[in-house]
């Protein structure tokens, strides 16, 4: 195959977590990338997309051009760039018109290589006309071997995204999907099933959440200021004003926020705050901080141990017009506050996938609006309005808005 | 003849009432205000004497009525006037009055039967202006078990803050509504 003149690149996903996976498929596929497809045969690809924090083959990379091929590698921001031949880099998490940019520098070079082949008539020195996939310059399906999609394809077909593709690529599907970065990408898992169960629990202790809960309720229980101390920086919580003071920027904290590194992390008294501006210069809000940490943190999971069929004990609601929120939370904390539903009755009696479920519970749980009851099982059933059909109809005005 | 559907806003005079109204009605709010002439005139100039009327118009034209209550205790009697019908009830209570955690017992207990009935949301205004309490205060005040009653901090002006209140309203009578 080669590639013609204008005609659009080819391209391939490797290694990547399932949301970032699920999030370019649904870039790709859509109409927002005029310049580039997905590549169905992964040898004709132009462009391989990488994560260059995972796992991966790196035989490729010496290879890419005799290949005829280029990289455009995902990596965190303090995780040093490959500035290898063919290789472009963008920084996580993936902003969409970087992406873009990239693949314009891309598609512009083996535009330009294309043109001048074309005006020197010789068609063997097409150094980026298209992937080498004959002969000697065939990459081996084995050092491709980490490009193969299927598998990918198959869960993306299946998943809710997909859902929403199949409607529309106008902008409340971006909305909607957006709504699912925060939820992670996790399926519903069948909880009998031993091997699934283990997919929805994280450690809370490993999460930034964790320790400033701690912190808060250190505090609280001594009135005093708290010191967490982390590997990556200190935060402080002023106790009086509820604030946390940190110097992380909104980078960092992201990461932070999402990323499994505070096993080590201390939380003391602090008697003194002396305002170290330089130490922390940022000040938050602590159970605003504490909410994201914890929904950052579940994507779609549940602390270690949480039974999945005792009812789930309500205490208070949110203070949702002042916290992050996302798809299905104002539906979920209701069934909550109304009913002894248990996290799984919750999923099945409200057709919600489980991992929106998970992830608010998650949050409540840091900010104390829930627990689960030891007492009570699940009773499930909820009883419904006669007026639900007008009640659907203010919500879509409501949302339409 | 289309149906008739109504959302009740109530309060103590000054907790935003109109205001919320105005920031979802699909018409403009009918008011019904007047110079206040008691103990009112020390918190605002002007007041609702009668109610306060706005409409959510939706699709297929039904009309989801919005009633605002005088806030004045005097005029409690039509509050059960009002109520009749209700799908539910917002209540406001300005954060920033000292006396707001007892204006919410006493709306509570006032409404109490509609309530049972139907649900209610409680929005505390002002907190960004003075606020006298935590929400966990407010959140004391309420009988524990279920049904857990919502309350969030919001600004009246805000069409966003006061269809939060909608949203959670329909849900809480409601939680397998779909879209």
């Amino acid at each position: 195959m080669n590639i013609q003149h204008n005609s659009k690149l080819k391209i391939s996903l490797n290694n990547l977590d399932d949301i970032t996976q699920n999030t370019l498929k649904f870039f790709f596929k859509s109409n927002l990338c005029e310049k580039a497809e997905l590549n169905i045969k992964d040898d004709n690809a132009n462009v391989l997309i990488i994560d260059l924090d995972r796992q991966y083959n790196k035989e490729i990379i010496p290879n890419l051009k005799k290949n005829n091929q280029f990289v455009i590698f995902l990596h965190n921001e303090m995780n040093t760039p490959l500035s290898e031949e063919n290789t472009y880099n963008v920084t996580k998490p993936v902003q969409i018109k970087y992406l873009k940019q990239q693949i314009s520098f891309i598609a512009q070079r083996i535009n330009d290589a294309k043109k001048s082949n074309d005006d020197s008539g010789d068609a063997t020195k097409n150094n980026f006309a298209a992937p080498a996939n004959d002969g000697q310059s065939k990459p081996s399906s084995q050092s491709l071997g980490l490009i193969n999609n299927k598998s990918h394809t198959q869960n993306f077909e299946n998943n809710h995204l997909n859902m929403a593709l199949k409607n529309s690529t106008d902008s409340s599907t971006l909305n909607q999907y957006k709504a699912h970065k925060h939820v992670g990408s996790n399926r519903d898992i069948n909880p009998d099933n031993p091997e699934e169960l283990n997919k929805i629990y994280h450690n809370p202790k490993k999460y930034l959440y964790h320790h400033l809960v701690q912190a808060v309720k250190l505090g609280k229980d001594n009135k005093s200021n708290v010191l967490i101390k982390t590997l990556f920086g200190n935060l402080f919580f002023d106790y009086k004003s509820q604030v946390l003071f940190h110097s992380f920027d909104n980078a960092k904290m992201r990461y932070f926020k999402s990323s499994p590194l505070f096993i080590e992390t201390k939380v003391v008294k602090a008697s003194l705050f002396k305002m170290a501006k330089k130490d922390y210069s940022i000040s938050q809000d602590a159970e605003s901080l504490i909410w994201q940490s914890a929904i950052s943190a579940s994507k779609g999971r549940l602390p270690l141990g949480t039974s999945l069929t005792q009812a789930i004990e309500m205490n208070c609601w949110p203070n949702f017009s002042r916290l992050l929120v996302f798809r299905y939370v104002i539906q979920i904390a209701a069934a909550w506050s109304t009913h002894h539903m248990s996290l799984l009755d919750t999923a099945s009696q409200l057709k919600i996938p489980q991992r929106y479920i998970f992830t608010l519970y998650n949050a409540m749980l840091a900010i104390g609006c829930v627990k689960i009851d030891n007492v009570i099982q699940g009773t499930g059933k909820i009883n419904r309005k006669k007026m639900k059909k007008v009640f659907s109809k203010i919500l879509s005005h409501i949302f339409s808005h | 003849m289309k149906s008739s559907h109504k959302i009740i806003f109530s309060g103590p005079v000054g907790a935003g009432k109109t205001t919320a109204i105005t920031s979802i009605s699909d018409i403009p709010t009918v008011r019904t205000e007047e110079s206040a002439s008691d103990e009112t005139k020390d918190l605002k100039d002007t007041t609702t004497v009668a109610l306060d009327y706005g409409a959510i118009i939706l699709q297929d034209n039904t009309r989801i009525h919005l009633y605002g209550t005088p806030g004045q205790k005097r005029f409690d009697f039509m509050w059960e006037i009002l109520t009749n019908g209700g799908i539910g009830l917002l209540l406001l209570i300005d954060g920033s009055d000292s006396n707001a955690i007892n204006n919410l017992k006493f709306f509570l207990s006032s409404f109490k039967n509609f309530i049972d009935k139907t649900s209610v949301v409680v929005g505390i205004t002002k907190q960004d202006v003075n606020k006298k309490y935590n929400l966990e205060e407010y959140q004391e005040v309420l009988n524990k078990g279920l049904p857990v009653i919502p309350i969030y901090e919001i600004d009246a002006r805000s069409r966003k803050d006061v269809s939060l209140m909608v949203e959670t309203l329909l849900y809480t009578l409601d939680p397998k509504i779909s879209i």
